[in-house]
């Protein structure tokens, strides 16, 4: 996985703004908050981080189904952030999503082959007859015999479930899939299915793949590049590798910490304080802040080839632990 | 489809297991079939009068007695179930077609529109559903049709809420997020996506309309606004009762307790199919 | 000369079933399990293994459908099959605690954090006297800061991990025999899971409890445990001291975890797969119930199950074993 390779979907500047917190009803809160960032042909892009981190909400702004707030999506040349529904119409077989839950992720009322066969007949993708074929095709394509296609989606394990994901996914032929948590509800034996099934399927088709996992193990092992997020800033990105071995960030470093085998303070990290709006959002916990910390945020810098890291004080902390 | 009457069957066997439900089925259905077939099987029509037996008591050839002119009111009450029913299942269906309608667009399209729908709703509902109804009656003007009118305005807001607040829990669920990926239009996920998943909870609440609807239109015809003489319905044939209740009370009473026995059965076939709902959920194992 | 650790909980042939509209499943299909005190049990195992109603049987928290039997089901010195619903109520409360995945379900969402720290302090100690005192060291020792503030709290103004850390503040007021922890960090993030677990292992060092550990994450329980018990389809399938049963598995399914969690951790070309989806408990096939993905399965293994082989500390019901 070269550098080399071309942009596929630059996010510029994306930000996702939700109005009202039942804590405070009138204060607009930054689900994503000014992120760029690019996903690439032919690349898997892990999106790691925290639940309120973002991530999910990036990828959905990324699929447009939240509307962003400021930013753009740019897809083939096209911005996607502003167009209404009907003139995204042609774009959405381009971008396609598994979901964490695979079970809610189908209509309890319909049957498997049903499921799949919905995007043929919306986008017209192969005549009438030939519906069926294409269903039981697909199926075998995931792992799966023709035989599912009658059962209903309770009738099938998640893992079985999540192949059809896959595969319902692929009937459009997407060139980004976006897989939020795709293996976390998923039994350990059944993960690793999963995972073979994303790497031969990115394979086959050249997919690009934007992976969003709290889990670092996986992270690791399916993804070219990694983003990591915090309270709606990306934080640190560059090639697995690089963040896992030369973590800059002090949050990045904090996650990594979690994988240790013998982690060092196990107990009593003070509860956090809400991120501050101006300064640094990790500021009220990093052990590293200085004055700057709190009054700017800092901007996403190259530490390296390719690996960008927006933390203040990163060549200073570069060689700590 | 095998799969599908697999479910249905499971369905119904869970239904027969349940008492309650399966009383209130029975008795629900005895009265339409009473009021269907039985009204056409008696042996007097509704109109049927007999000047020799005036305000005869219940007997064997007038288990319910007759009336002021002679006729019977066991056949004159299946008439009135006839017409009451029919009068109450229009007017629901009206109100549940366009309410659920209306909610579930409101629901989906969010905003302005939705806060109109809402408000709307919430005016009617501050009135207690008989004064509406007998409101809109006066307005309306009397007769039969606008009673069906009444009903289903009354009931309108009652749907249309309970369309829009099940849209609300649906719309967010990840399968209607993936057909909303692969472009569905509007309208179809609405009808294929959204509906069939928020049907049980509308059956449950057209049932109970249907019960409530009853009396509604047994009280606006009791009190001369609904259904006119001399067709029967319920509300009706108790008026007339009320009028010689000390010589007669078997009229007034008679059509009283078919009233609370079409209520009792519709209630208890709500509650046994809302009972349907719930447990089956429950009843999965956990690991 | 030490003594020999009190046993806690000694459970022989448990079998919990469930009254379905298709007709009855075996959920637990014959446990036996045993816990001295001081000592932490893993149960490891995925969706479908019983292990969760296996916690649930021991607290009596089955749903009215569910029916258990078992030849023995001693906590300490009691059979607890013999005790009324009145009389094991007061036992749950007192000397069994719990911990679960959802610590909310554990609160009054009326009252707050206060009220419950005095509900179990006054259980404890049967007088309310400095309950507040003992209540704010409680919470000063898992790790909250400003214990005062925390306590004026209610349940609902809590996150996840403080939530969780609280529960565990209540169990070490309540100093219970057994604590049964069911995923009590699934749905924590990251950060939070390793610091909820390091409270576990003060937990465990503070009070002579014995632990019943419930979890599907094998490292977790591998952290933290003396010992592990893996449950496939409603039996033990594996049971021994942790470093044992990681270094040297003897069932092919531990095998196969614990192979997938190296080669994710190794980054291997490939992950090993367990091929196939666990059994039908409706259903089960004849035999040992993981032959059908059994990558070293043998004649004998889908005809007949197969009892536990090996040495008294580290058992597999597997034919493998048999001749070792």
């Amino acid at each position: 996985m070269s550098t080399a390779a071309p942009t596929l979907v630059q996010l510029q500047n994306l930000s996702v703004s939700f109005s009202g917190r039942a804590s405070d009803p009138t204060r607009q809160f930054r689900a994503v908050d000014d992120v760029t960032v690019d996903i690439r042909g032919g690349e898997i892009l892990g999106l790691v981080g925290e639940s309120g981190s973002g991530k999910t909400t990036l990828a959905k702004a990324l699929l447009r189904l939240h509307r962003p707030s400021e930013g753009r999506i740019l897809f083939r040349g096209v911005d996607l952030a502003t167009l209404g529904e009907r003139a995204l119409r042609p774009y959405r077989r381009d971008l396609q999503m598994v979901f964490q839950d695979p079970l809610s992720s189908f209509n309890p009322r319909q049957t498997v082959a049903q499921a799949l066969s919905l995007p043929l007949r919306l986008h017209a993708i192969c005549p009438r007859d030939q519906i069926p074929r294409h269903v039981d095709g697909m199926l075998v394509r995931v792992g799966l015999s023709p035989a599912f296609g009658s059962r209903f989606p309770h009738e099938l394990s998640g893992g079985q479930l999540q192949r059809v994901a896959i595969g319902r996914a692929l009937t459009l032929s997407p060139h980004v899939l976006v897989a939020d948590e795709a293996v976390s509800k998923l039994d350990v034996s059944v993960r690793a299915q999963i995972l073979n099934l994303l790497v031969d399927v990115q394979t086959a088709h050249a997919l690009s793949i934007l992976f969003i996992t709290h889990d670092l193990h996986v992270a690791r092992y399916l993804c070219h590049r990694i983003g990591v997020m915090y309270f709606g800033k990306l934080v640190e990105l560059g090639p697995t590798e690089e963040i896992f071995t030369r973590p800059r960030h002090p949050y990045t470093r904090a996650l990594l910490g979690t994988l240790e085998e013998n982690a060092g303070p196990d107990d009593a990290d003070p509860i956090t304080a809400p991120p501050s709006a101006t300064g640094c959002r990790y500021g009220s916990r990093c052990p590293h802040t200085v004055r700057r910390c709190t009054e700017v945020h800092p901007a996403l810098e190259a530490s390296a080839e390719q690996h960008l890291v927006a933390c203040h004080r990163w060549h200073e902390l570069g060689e700590l632990a | 489809m095998t799969p599908r009457r697999n479910q249905l069957s499971r369905l119904l066997a869970s239904f027969l297991g349940n008492p309650t439900a399966v009383l209130g089925a029975g008795i629900t259905a005895f009265m339409i079939l009473a009021a269907t077939l039985g009204a056409a099987l008696m042996p007097y029509g509704p109109d049927h009068t007999d000047f020799l037996d005036l305000l005869s008591a219940p007997s064997l050839s007038h288990p319910f007695g007759t009336d002021s002119f002679g006729r019977d009111v066991l056949t004159r009450v299946l008439y009135g179930a006839r017409v009451s029913l029919l009068l109450s299942a229009t007017g629901i269906a009206i109100a549940a077609s366009a309410g659920v309608a209306l909610g579930m667009v409101s629901a989906y399209k969010g905003g302005y529109v939705d806060m109109l729908l809402m408000r709307f709703a919430d005016l009617l509902f501050a009135f207690p559903s008989f004064v509406l109804a007998l409101f809109l009656m006066v307005v309306l003007g009397f007769g039969a049709l606008n009673v069906s009118i009444a009903i289903a305005l009354t009931y309108f807001p009652i749907f249309a809420r309970l369309g829009r607040n099940m849209t609300l829990l649906v719309r967010e669920e990840p399968f209607v997020q993936a057909a909303r990926l692969m472009a569905e239009p509007t309208p179809l996920i609405l009808m294929r996506e959204i509906l069939p998943n928020i049907a049980a909870p509308l059956i449950v609440q057209a049932t109970i309309g249907i019960a409530f609807g009853i009396v509604i239109e047994a009280g606006l015809s009791f009190l001369g606004v609904g259904v006119q003489p001399p067709t029967p319905s319920l509300g009706v044939i108790m008026a007339d009762g009320r009028e010689y209740f000390a010589r007669a009370p078997w009229v007034l009473t008679m059509t009283g307790a078919t009233i609370s026995c079409a209520l009792l059965g519709l209630n208890l076939f709500g509650d046994g199919l809302r009972d349907l709902m719930d447990p089956r959920l429950r009843q999965r194992t956990q690991s | 000369m030490t003594s020999e650790p009190k046993s806690v909980l000694e459970i022989r042939d448990l079998r919990t079933r469930f009254d379905l509209h298709e007709g009855s499943i075996e959920v637990v299909r014959g446990v036996d399990l045993s816990i001295v005190e001081g000592e932490m049990l893993g149960l490891i195992g995925e969706s479908g293994s019983g292990k969760t109603v296996t916690g649930l049987s021991i607290l009596r928290l089955l749903p009215p459908n569910a029916h258990l039997s078992s030849a023995v089901l001693r906590f300490a010195d009691t059979e607890l099959q013999g005790l009324s619903d009145r009389q094991f109520q007061s036992l749950r409360g007192r000397r069994l605690a719990m911990i679960f995945q959802n610590p909310m379900g554990a609160f009054n969402p009326a009252k707050r954090v206060d009220w419950h720290l005095r509900e179990v302090i006054r259980t404890r100690e049967r007088s309310d006297a400095a309950w507040r005192e003992l209540a704010t060291t409680a919470l000063r020792t898992v790790g909250i800061p400003r214990p005062e503030r925390v306590l004026r709290l209610y349940p609902h103004q809590l996150s996840g991990g403080m939530a969780q850390r609280i529960l565990i503040a209540m169990v070490l007021a309540l100093e219970p025999d057994l604590v049964i922890a069911d995923e009590p960090t699934t749905n924590l993030d990251n950060i939070v899971e390793r610091q909820i677990l390091g409270l576990f292992r003060r937990l465990q060092t503070r009070l002579r409890a014995a632990f019943l550990f419930i979890t599907h994450d094998m490292t977790l329980a591998a952290a933290l445990c003396n010992r592990i018990a893996v449950m496939y389809a409603g039996k033990i399938v594996e049971i021994g001291p942790t470093r044992q049963v990681f270094e040297a598995p003897r069932h092919p399914y531990t095998q196969g975890l614990i192979a997938t969690a190296i080669a994710l951790k190794t980054r291997a070309a490939r992950l090993k797969e367990i091929a196939g989806d666990p059994p039908n408990l409706a259903n089960p096939p004849p035999g040992c119930p993981f032959s059908p993905r059994c990558a070293q399965v043998m004649e004998r293994c889908r005809a007949i199950e197969p009892p536990m082989f090996g040495p008294p500390q580290h058992q597999a019901r597997c034919f493998l074993g048999e001749s070792a």
